[in-house]
């Protein structure tokens, strides 16, 4: 029997109801739907053993631990939650049992860039499809080009600025849509859609579907609102946001600032118990289902609980007009799946917005003004609420054949741009294309970076590269490696052997930067060391109470000692009101230190060592 | 060696006795014994604890003798004394040291007992270093498997038959004579719940009870809208269902639908799941596929839920016994034409019984698929002695 391909896809889990997730779901439906292929999927965001991973037809793995060590080390800061998240810790290990013959990841760029430099990286066809959506771009993701031989970006917006670095091997490849699930329904859909929701026809809704973070302009849209409003006296319209009041802006807030009332304002309410929607004023976090009737369960749509797609399409054929004022933005997928539903758009004209503008997508553009990032210094685009209100003005006033052109116009842009058909069937060419991966078998198991290494002076500049990716970074190129043929034009402009020195072992320090426990040791009082003796047991309860048979022995032959007890947090309470001992003593890397230990105590007895990890008392008979 | 042999051998400092700080809890009786019956390690916890204690509360209620259980956080449904987590070990000692008797699998409390000389009945399942101080005859093993007993969890600690363990507690502290016991063979897993299963070729209405019942009808053993309809209206119901019902029925019926559960088949169709998303019904999706039958069915229904796999349960633990003296109670009830059976095998024959619940019922003389689908229900025992 033919062997069929094995695929690693790295990104978010496919039921996640994130734009990667959504994605992760539309590609690999397709590949598998085509039969051809053993796909594996690293699901980002999801606990290890998660019950939901086993819905997907093919392997998912969690990335999230639970329990043990690994859990305590995710909890421990921020980065190591959210590298935990990406599945920064599980891609060696499932590539290791997998073997695949191709490896894709998806994610923001610091949730891919740890790949690149792994062994197997180009060992086998691997490709980053990442999301850059300002300008300058990410410097490491510039600073990595040339070592990514598979570099895909969401938006052309990237794509361009790649080129004008030089970066041309970069390719756009849009984010996928599931576009059977977004269309303009009948007016009597519409009509009744409206009318469960208690809205009218006659009322002109502009819609925004967002989570609600700071790269999404809401106040630009509220002051744009307000100045439309103004200008429309007697119109009859509210703002929809299809958001999560309880993360990002204080929309409340927003709205008493740009003197826009709540009640112009209208959003999505999910219930947690039975699934259904509704669209009403925003009244609070919690609300009763007015369906199933479950008391508090009924909450503003988010990533953890949101609308399935099909509910999400009648709230967009809820709309009569669409605006998606933003700071950047990778692809913005609720922009494609608005046109789908028929909707005119409008778009910030900036960043993956500038795509969504060209002519052939039929948006309006929104007007820009530039501010910088603090810390990041990228650009990034205040959406001007004038150019709001005049396009929604400009909507308002079209004629409604007008929009029903341009709206299909929108819609066949995105089908050919965007569909699932159109982007997964290129990523099936791209593996159908990548050779089967050899020599798993042989590999040597060792990670061979070396941040330290000794390079040796060597005149010719190919093979000088080479022994830095040798010895500092553990890898085999050839003359065909992007990354090397990088650092060549980097050496033939000058550049010094320093700087890319300095450069690859920063690189290797990076990779080997792990974990560093430090404990400190406590005092003593004011005894002296002669007069102290110390019993070490790093053990369970039952263990560390035996300890106390001896320590009274201790106690009886050595009555004027001061006995202290070096043991862990969970056993430390069996000693609580033990007038045998004086302190006891928890953590501290010093106790590991022979030297330490003979000049601080008279006599050490250290349990562990003789008798516990020796497993003495199994085996001594 | 034991581990405090070892500790002895290694500082030269020969084992006095143990301390552990006693702090009182004032106790409404005199005369107790402690189980143990929840530790955090889940390796150490036994799962028949209810069959141990209705066995011997009876001799225990004789001699006026109280039950107070150390847990963490599960209670057992008993009017016992708990002691959880929030307890500290110097409480727990208070109490060891003045219990009649203590039962139970942490080596921790079996060791402070020692310390006291109070009697146990350690249930030993940690064999990985010899660190108690429990004599031989106050020890049940567990490293080894009972003859035609079902560990349902793997662990050691569940090769302990519950009778065993009643056993030995009452012969420690019973003065009277105690009754024979017949021996547990396998619980299933669904076995505390009490439900019903209608087979749609009639419908009833439930008279008033104590009991909560479980209603689910058996769409996918007779497809009968027309009694679905009726046994809906007479009461909330689940239905398991191969096919899609009309659309009609579910919509109007929807508030008396408590959940639907799908049967995936050989190219099921999905589209009944759609229009359970639309009404909002609660439904999970079940099947009894094979894994590669499955493979290619899991594309339909990824959307919706995912799919749970029904258990067949394993007889093994017939093999080697009397059948004639193994039985089995159950609190499933299956009704058909208007009558009720302990079984889809009974039903088939048309052998229905009355008082299902209160009655012990042999095994049928084929046990085919179907009576092991419905085995998670089931309790068995056997009064052969073994």
């Amino acid at each position: 029997m033919v062997r069929k391909k094995k695929v690693v896809f790295q990104s978010d889990f496919a039921l996640s109801k994130t734009g990667f997730g959504r994605n992760t779901k539309a590609i690999l439906s397709y590949l598998f739907n085509t039969g051809k292929y053993d796909i594996i999927s690293i699901s980002g965001g999801i606990t290890k053993n998660h019950p939901e991973l086993d819905r997907t037809p093919w392997k998912s793995l969690g990335v999230v631990p639970v329990v043990g060590p690994e859990a305590a080390d995710c909890n421990s800061c921020q980065d190591k939650t959210r590298a935990y998240s990406y599945g920064v810790y599980e891609a060696d290990k499932v590539i290791k049992e997998e073997k695949p013959d191709v490896y894709i990841s998806v994610q923001d760029f610091w949730g891919v860039d740890f790949a690149i430099h792994k062994p197997w990286f180009n060992k086998i066809t691997s490709a980053i499809w990442t999301t850059l959506d300002s300008l300058p771009l990410l410097p490491n993701a510039i600073k990595e080009a040339p070592n990514i031989k598979n570099y895909w970006v969401w938006s052309n917006f990237a794509e361009k600025e790649m080129h004008r670095l030089g970066h041309n091997h970069v390719k756009t490849l849009h984010g996928a849509l599931e576009v059977v699930d977004f269309k303009p329904l009948s007016q009597e859909e519409k009509t009744s859609i409206r009318n469960k929701n208690s809205i009218s026809n006659d009322e002109f809704i502009i819609g925004f579907v967002f989570r609600n973070q700071l790269r999404k302009s809401v106040p630009n849209l509220l002051q744009g609102f307000k100045i439309f409003k103004d200008n429309n006296k007697g119109l009859k319209t509210k703002l929809l946001l299809h958001t999560n009041w309880q993360e990002g802006w204080n929309i409340k807030k927003l709205c008493e600032e740009s003197e826009v009332p709540l009640t112009d304002i209208i959003t999505t309410y999910i219930c947690k118990a039975c699934r259904g929607y509704e669209i009403k004023n925003f009244a609070g976090p919690e609300l009763t289902c007015s369906y199933c009737k479950t008391q508090s369960a009924c909450v503003t749509t988010g990533v953890s609980c949101g609308v399935n797609e099909k509910q999400l399409n009648e709230i967009y054929n809820c709309m009569d007009v669409y605006c998606h004022p933003f700071t950047s933005g990778g692809q913005e997928i609720p922009i494609q799946e608005a046109k789908l539903a028929g909707l005119i758009t409008l778009v910030t004209n900036y960043s993956c917005g500038e795509e969504m503008c060209c002519e052939e997508a039929q948006s309006i553009p929104l007007e820009w003004s530039e501010y910088r990032e603090f810390g990041t210094e990228f650009i990034k685009a205040s959406t001007c609420p004038k150019s709001i209100a005049r396009s929604l003005d400009l909507v308002l006033k079209m004629d409604e054949q007008e929009k029903i052109k341009k709206g299909r116009k929108a819609r066949k842009w995105v089908i050919d741009n965007f569909s699932v058909d159109v982007i997964a069937s290129k990523i099936e060419d791209f593996i159908d294309k990548a050779p089967f991966a050899e020599g798993w078998d042989e590999q040597p198991s060792k990670p061979l970076v070396d941040p330290e290494a000794e390079i040796p002076d060597i005149q010719d500049q190919s093979l000088w590269v080479k022994t830095l990716y040798k010895k500092i970074l553990g890898r085999d190129i050839d003359s065909e490696d992007e990354g090397f043929i990088h650092w060549i034009k980097k050496l033939e402009i000058g550049m010094s052997k320093e700087t890319i020195i300095s450069y690859f072992r920063s690189t290797a320090k990076q990779e080997l930067s792990k974990f560093k426990p430090t404990t400190l040791l406590d005092i003593f009082g004011d005894s002296k060391s002669e007069e102290r003796l110390l019993f070490i047991i790093n053990s369970t309860k039952e263990n560390v109470f035996l300890s106390t048979k001896l320590i009274r022995t201790a106690k009886e032959k050595y009555p004027d000692k001061k006995i202290f007890v070096y043991t862990n947090k969970e056993s430390a309470d069996i000693f609580y009101g033990n007038s045998d001992i004086v302190d006891v003593l928890i953590q501290g890397k010093e106790f590991n230190n022979p030297d330490f230990l003979i000049d601080n105590f008279y006599e050490c007895y250290s349990l562990d060592d003789f008798s516990i990890k020796n497993n003495h008392s199994k085996y001594l008979k | 060696m034991k581990l405090i042999d070892s500790f002895s051998a290694t500082t030269r400092l020969n084992p006095s006795s143990g301390y552990v700080y006693e702090k009182l809890v004032p106790l409404p009786f005199s005369d107790f014994i402690i189980l143990n019956t929840e530790n955090e390690d889940q390796n150490l916890n036994y799962v028949f604890w209810n069959r141990v204690i209705q066995l011997i509360t009876p001799a225990l209620e004789k001699e006026n003798i109280s039950i107070i259980q150390f847990i963490e956080k599960k209670k057992f449904n008993f009017d016992h004394i708990i002691i959880d987590k929030n307890y500290s070990i110097q409480e727990k000692a208070y109490l060891i040291k003045r219990a009649k008797l203590l039962c139970g699998s942490s080596k921790l409390y079996s060791v402070i007992a020692s310390e006291f000389g109070t009697k146990q009945c350690f249930l030993k399942c940690d064999y990985s270093i010899d660190n108690d101080l429990a004599s031989s005859d106050e020890i049940i093993h567990s490293n080894s498997e009972r003859k035609s007993f079902v560990n349902p969890v793997g662990n050691y600690i569940n090769n302990i038959r519950p009778e065993e363990i009643a056993n030995f507690i009452l012969k420690k502290i019973c003065k009277t004579e105690i009754e024979k016991f017949d021996s547990t063979l396998a619980i299933g897993k669904v076995y505390a719940i009490p439900s019903i299963d209608l087979i749609p070729d009639c419908n009833f209405k439930i008279p008033n009870s104590n009991v909560k019942n479980e209603i689910i009808v058996r769409m996918d053993y007779e497809f009968d809208e027309t009694n679905l309809q009726a046994q809906l209206i007479n009461s909330p119901c689940s239905i398991v269902t191969n096919k899609s019902i009309s659309k009609e029925i579910i919509q109007k019926l929807k508030g008396r639908i408590k959940k639907v559960f799908f049967k995936v088949e050989k190219n099921s169709d999905s589209s009944f799941l759609d229009e359970l998303d639309r009404l909002n019904i609660n439904y999970d999706i079940i099947t009894n596929l094979s894994q590669e039958d499955l493979k290619q069915e899991k594309i339909k229904f990824f959307n919706h839920k995912k799919i749970n796999k029904l258990n067949l349960v394993s007889l093994d633990f017939l093999q080697g016994i009397n059948r004639d003296k193994v039985y089995f109670k159950t609190n499933k009830i299956i009704i058909k034409s208007g009558n009720t059976f302990p079984t889809r095998w009974h039903a088939k024959n048309n052998m229905p019984h009355k008082d299902i619940r209160n009655q012990n019922f042999k095994l049928p003389p084929i046990l085919d698929d179907s009576f092991r689908e419905e085995a998670e229900n089931f309790y068995f025992l056997t009064s052969e002695e073994i």
